[in-house]
Order: structure tokens, then sequence, then C-alpha cells
């Protein structure tokens, strides 16, 4: 279908509009946005495995608190401590990394079975 | 747990931080403690609290009042007052009212229970309006009382709070309010603890 002299005249008047607002706005190229795409840094699986950690604990001290603190508890908290230290230590190279990331996994288990 | 991206990098830090204090804890016995403790601070507003004190001209209420300015210095603490002329006889207060009515010691632990609170500590100046009920009422608690009795300690008033932090597994302090006010302060801050990592 063809355009009309009509619709043609509109859509100029409309993009000379759009040229107008952006020089009053002092946007010289539209097209060009700059700084980054994202507000906030690339979420890492490493962020949202402390968190889920953290929230154990405190689901951990609530159930404890409501249950009673058992020797057993205690021993299996006492081995879930060692493991976080050494998740949380420093690493100096990819085997200790990969320790690392083990107690980690660890740990984990070792409050779910304590806090569930 | 904020899992939206915006707040994502506080709350993992916090959250290691959390993990930190995980590891620095002696035990579980301590972690529990630390995360589940909600301590309240019960003032007594009573009519006597209006004398002044021993050896000196201020009133026992201004010296208090200055103590726990002190105390607020350091960090944000509920407190309810009791003996205060309200519906219950007490509420939840930040400033300290002043001293007018009398000394029901009772509906002040009861209020505490009610509160969700597992931990009081006191500053009273005298001997409740009922013992017997004041006792039955802090068993019914469970949590531990520590008490700051404001007096020589040569009276039943004293006596009695030793009774009552002795059945509740706390500690009885005394105090002249006449010493300093920051010591005291210090002292009263330890007994509600620091409340850095209550959830």
């Amino acid at each position: 279908m063809a355009i009309t002299q009509q619709q043609r005249s509109a859509a100029a008047a409309k993009a000379a509009a759009t040229r107008r607002a952006n020089k009053a706005a002092g946007i010289t190229n539209p097209s060009k946005r700059g700084g980054p795409a994202f507000a906030t840094p690339k979420p890492t699986s490493r962020e949202h495995r402390m968190i889920v950690l953290a929230a154990l604990t405190d689901l951990l001290a609530v159930r404890q608190a409501e249950t009673g603190i058992t020797q057993d508890a205690r021993d299996a908290y006492a081995k879930f401590q060692k493991l976080l230290a050494l998740a949380l230590g420093p690493t100096a190279n990819a085997a200790m990394q990969t320790e690392a990331d083990s107690a980690l996994r660890m740990a984990a288990v070792t409050l779910v079975k304590l806090a569930f | 747990m904020n899992t939206n991206n915006d707040g994502l990098a506080t709350t993992a830090t916090s959250a290691l931080d959390k993990l930190n204090k995980a590891l620095a804890k002696s035990g579980l016995d301590d972690l529990v403690k630390a995360r589940t403790q909600r301590a309240l601070l019960l003032v007594d507003c009573s009519g006597s609290m209006a004398d002044t004190i021993r050896h000196g001209e201020e009133r026992k209420i201004d010296a208090l009042r200055k103590v726990v300015s002190t105390l607020r210095e350091t960090r944000a603490f509920p407190m309810a007052a009791f003996g205060v002329r309200c519906a219950g006889q007490v509420e939840v207060v930040d400033t300290v009212p002043e001293p007018q009515g009398g000394t029901p010691l009772d509906l002040a632990i009861e209020f505490a229970t009610a509160q969700g609170a597992n931990k009081l500590v006191v500053v009273t100046d005298g001997e409740p309006n009922d013992e017997r009920m004041a006792l039955r009422a802090a068993s019914a608690f469970g949590g531990p009382i520590d008490v700051f009795y404001i007096g020589d300690g040569n009276d039943r008033g004293y006596r009695f709070c030793v009774e009552l932090a002795k059945q509740t597994g706390g500690t009885c302090g005394l105090t002249d309010l006449n010493g300093d006010k920051k010591a005291l302060a210090g002292k009263i801050q330890l007994a509600l603890g620091d409340g850095s990592e209550a959830i």
C-alpha cells in the first residue's frame, strides 16, 4: 500500500519534533546511551551460596532454640565450623580452590541435616 | 533473604559477615544465644523513683535517664516502663517517663512475655506490689532476668531481687545511681547483649 502525501508529512513532523526534544534535553546522538547496560554486577553462584548458608545458620539457631540443643547437634556444629573455616579460608591455587569448594558443599549438607 | 539483584551485593556481604561471626562462635550454644536473644530493658517508674539519690541532690529518675541516654548512644534497644499511668501500667517507651505509680513488676514481666522477649534486664528501686505474683510471672517467662537494684542492698527489696534473679538464672547487681553513669550503662549493655546478630 502506497504512503499518501498526508502520512509522509505527519511522519516528517513527528521526526522533527523528536529532534527538537532531543536537542532540548541535550541529547546529541540518541542512539548512544553510554555507561554500563546493567545497574548491578552479574550475580555469582558464590554470592548466592553465602546467602543460602547464612540463612541456614539462622534457621539452625531458631530450630535449636525451639527444640533444645543436644550433644549430637553440638558435635555436628563443630564439624560444620571446621568445614566452613576451610571453605572461607584463602586459596592460593586451583587445587586449594577445589578443596574449598568441596568443603563448602559438605558444610552446606551438614547444616541442612542439622537444621531440617 | 533478599534475592533481588539490586541488593545482592549488600546481602552477600552481610551473609559473609554472618558466616564469619558463626565461625567465631565457641559453639552451637553461643550461636543460638546470639541469634535468638530478644532482650528487653524494664525500667521502674514508680513514685519512689522521684526521691533523691542517697547522699545526692539528683532524683533517681533523672540519674536513670542519664544512664539510659548513655546506653542509647551506643545502640538502640527496646525499653518498657512499668508503674506508669496507662491502661496496663506498662508500656514501651523511648525515653524514661516521669515516676508516678506503684511497682507492678508482675505485670511488667507478663508484658515482656507477651512481647516475645526471652531475656529481661530490670532496673528497680523497690519491692514489687506483689512478690508472689512477680515470682510466678518470672517462672512463666522462662528466660533469665538480670536485676539492677537501686539502693544500699540492706533491705527487703534487694533480697527479693536477688531471689528473682536466682530463680531465673539471672544476676542481681547493686547500684546507688550516684557513681559513674557510664560504668553502670556499660554493665546494663553487657546484660542486654550487643544484639547485632539477632534475627
